[in-house]
């Protein structure tokens, strides 16, 4: 199911309000609310491209072992 | 001495100095006089390092009295960008809020340089957090806009500012920068010299600020291809301390290279460039042609979201790695005043969003390594447009601007790319082509760079006020 991409939006900005907003006036929110906006619409593009269970991640993690 | 000695290429400058016509002291006293000077009317200095310049200029010099010649960059000066650790003095990151905080070792490509013998000069100036923070003002940077030596009202470009537009300046004969989106392509473009951004994991970049770990590269900035060439050869090496890097050390094929070289010309990507940046890259690919140094023919990538992918993995990375500095409220220190507030916003990118960036990172790495085999090069402009001018927001001065699908595929799968002048669009302001590469392909993208700038003279060309 699409999600929609503002309620999306707004969910973002409450995150960040939740952490933040403190620090902002109403005016510096709007602005903040505008940012975490188009952080939902880059993840609308990303969620477009059609990936297989088998695509995995372009970084792979690889176990560590210092020197003996 | 004159002024003009610090444009000659390293190549040419390190014979000068084995064969005694010049010392590395007289080089650098002059570099040094020119940071001072001309360096604050380009707000391309952070700290001149004239102390221990000095010491390392006069040891460079005995060591070569002595015939004990280290090789081409012994005795030769350049400048570091502001984000690498260099002892005895602050490393600012350009950063207001941490400006005089400072590392008590050096980063791993001032160790390599100066073990070859090279003097540094100065700590360049660059944008705030290399970005990290989300500029949209050429203003981002404590020290002021950075400023092209073509243009008073020009912006030399980020984030490696001051590297750009000092060796543009002939203040300093190379210099080093990083690249995690166009920091170092940018810069070298306008302010037409030429650049290099190696493949990803090449140079190490211990002691350099973290601000995207898997997208970070470091890169040097000269006037010649053939000078970045020799530079990427002394920076690159696997190092223990940058897990990135790479096990085989690069080495620098001076030869021609196998010509004809097959370009292709990335489709739409010039469709929002700037008439003069358009005209000069097909001016460019038409003189490669009837020189027989290149054929050239359209190419096509697959329609992928490159650039939110590359914003994706930007905004994720660049919000942990500047947790500290939020936390501690710093963001409120930012010189531009939108960063203040835009570097929150990075917190909005959810875990989900940045694998699914990841996965998609790799399947378009893959394609581009498909489409990128069958030529030896990709081309486009070095940046779709000229300079913008240092007192306007980009979204002003880039209006209906569009895509830039070869900057961000090539720093997404860690493509190496090199860029050199093409001549100069509106406001008398420098345009480039760039030729960008599969993984590792170093010497073949600098064959290309090198072969033109052996049939064009603009990276012979002195900005006014420069020279004596």
């Amino acid at each position: 199911m699409p999600i929609d991409r503002q309620k999306d939006g707004e969910l973002r900005f409450e995150m960040l309000k939740l952490r933040f907003g403190h620090l902002f006036t109403p005016e510096q929110l709007d602005e903040i609310k505008e940012s975490a906006e188009q952080v939902a619409a880059t993840a609308e593009q990303l969620r477009k491209v059609k990936l297989g269970n088998d695509d995995g991640p372009g970084d792979i993690f690889q176990p560590y072992r210092g020197a003996d | 001495m004159n002024s003009d000695i610090l444009f000659t290429p390293v190549r040419q400058l390190a014979e000068l100095v084995r064969t005694k016509q010049v010392s590395s002291v007289e080089l650098t006293e002059l570099a040094l006089s020119r940071l001072e000077t001309l360096g604050p009317k380009y707000n391309a200095v952070v700290t001149v390092t004239r102390d221990r310049a000095l010491q390392a200029a006069r040891k460079a010099q005995s060591e070569i009295q002595k015939s004990n010649y280290k090789g081409i960059l012994h005795g030769i000066p350049y400048g570091a960008k502001d984000i690498f650790a260099a002892t005895g003095y602050p490393t600012s990151w350009g950063t207001a809020p941490v400006k005089n905080q400072t590392f008590d070792y050096d980063a791993a490509v001032i160790e390599r340089l100066e073990q070859a013998g090279a003097v540094l000069t100065a700590k360049l100036a660059m944008v705030e957090l290399a970005g990290g923070a989300g500029y949209r003002h050429p203003e981002a940077s404590f020290t002021g806009p950075g400023i092209s030596p073509w243009n008073p009202m020009g912006w030399s470009g980020g984030s490696s500012s001051g590297s750009g537009s000092a060796v543009c300046g002939g203040i300093i004969p190379f210099a080093l920068g990083t690249e995690t989106w166009g920091s170092i392509l940018c810069p070298a473009s306008y302010c037409g010299i030429a650049g290099l951004r190696p493949t990803f994991g090449r140079v190490s970049r211990y002691g350099a600020m973290p601000a995207v770990w898997s997208l970070d590269k470091v890169g040097p900035f000269a006037h010649t291809a053939d000078d970045l060439g020799i530079l990427l050869q002394a920076l690159s090496g696997h190092d223990p301390r940058d897990d990135s890097t790479h096990k085989e050390p690069f080495r620098y094929d001076e030869s021609k290279g196998k010509q004809p070289f097959k370009l292709g010309l990335l489709k739409g990507s010039t469709d929002s460039a700037d008439s003069g940046v358009k005209a000069n890259l097909a001016k460019a690919l038409k003189q490669l042609e009837e020189a027989g140094i290149a054929t050239v023919e359209e190419v096509e990538l697959p329609d992928m979201p490159y650039e939110a992918v590359a914003t994706t993995v930007m905004m994720a990375e660049t919000a942990s790695a500047f947790e500290d500095f939020t936390d501690a409220g710093h963001g409120a220190g930012l010189t531009a005043e939108s960063s203040r507030r835009r570097i929150y916003s990075r917190y909005a990118v959810l875990a989900s969003d940045y694998i699914r960036a990841m996965r998609v990172r790799r399947k378009m790495s893959q394609t581009a390594d498909e489409v990128l085999a069958r030529y030896d090069a990709v081309v486009g402009p070095s940046y779709p447009t000229v300079a913008p001018p240092i007192d306007k927001e980009f979204k002003t001065a880039f209006s209906g601007k569009g895509r830039d699908i070869i900057g961000a595929l090539g720093n997404i799968a860690g493509l190496p790319s090199v860029c050199v002048p093409t001549g100069f669009g509106d406001r008398g302001l420098p345009t480039g082509i760039q030729f960008m590469g599969r993984a590792y392909s170093e010497n073949r993208i600098l064959s290309i760079a090198k072969a033109y700038q052996g049939i064009t003279d603009w990276h012979l060309q002195r900005p006014p006020g420069t020279t004596d």
